[in-house]
């Protein structure tokens, strides 16, 4: 399956990320996300908490686990308590769906997908050239 | 799709690959979006402002 990257204008010029559509999904509630970033430098699949609000998963508060960014800092995440459904449906293809725990962030962030979750499902090939990203299921 | 920089640092409503509402709170933007008759259709994002690298925004 091929992506086009997103492309973000800001006062620096614009910038083209690895991004996909995905729907996540807990119990009967979705949450339909444009432009999800592919992170190969994140573990983790994480979502903002506000999010899992919406859908009605709860965080594990027990769960906590500090992570470190580039900055040098660190912040907090919690587990999602049960999986969610993480579905790629991308046209002319069959849906991909499977369930994932996630990680939750007490903050407004872009949701990162990562390699625990996403990326350790897949081959990940980038063209920066084209802008696209073409993602191939793993067989084994 | 293509974000604007306007829309940096801001949850969006995407119909169609095109930018519908925006809010600083996904809890109200959401809300908003529930009361259309094309909710089904739309997808949010939160479009981080400026470049990143590795560096999750309101961290």
């Amino acid at each position: 399956m091929e992506f086009e990257y997103a492309k973000f204008r800001t006062s620096d010029g614009p910038f083209y990320r690895p991004s996909i559509s995905v729907t996540f999904k807990y119990h009967s509630k979705l949450f339909a996300y444009q432009d999800a970033l592919v992170d190969t430098g994140s573990d983790f699949v994480l979502l903002p908490l506000s999010m899992g609000e919406l859908l009605g998963a709860e965080p594990d508060f027990d769960s906590a686990l500090e992570v470190n960014c580039a900055c040098g800092n660190h912040f907090k995440t919690y587990e999602s308590r049960y999986p969610l459904e993480l579905i790629v449906d991308h046209n002319g293809f069959l849906p991909r769906k499977w369930l994932t725990h996630v990680r939750f962030v007490p903050a407004d962030i872009t949701v990162l997908l990562g390699h625990r979750g996403f990326l350790d499902r897949f081959d990940a090939t980038f063209y920066s050239g084209r802008h696209v990203m073409e993602l191939r299921q793993k067989t084994h | 799709m293509e974000f604007s920089q306007n829309l940096a640092g801001k949850w969006v409503a995407v119909k169609k690959e095109k930018a519908i509402d925006t809010g600083k709170s996904l809890k109200a933007l959401a809300k908003r979006v529930t009361k259309r008759s094309d909710h089904a259709q739309i997808r949010f994002s939160f479009v981080p402002k400026g470049g990143i690298a590795g560096i999750l925004y309101g961290i």
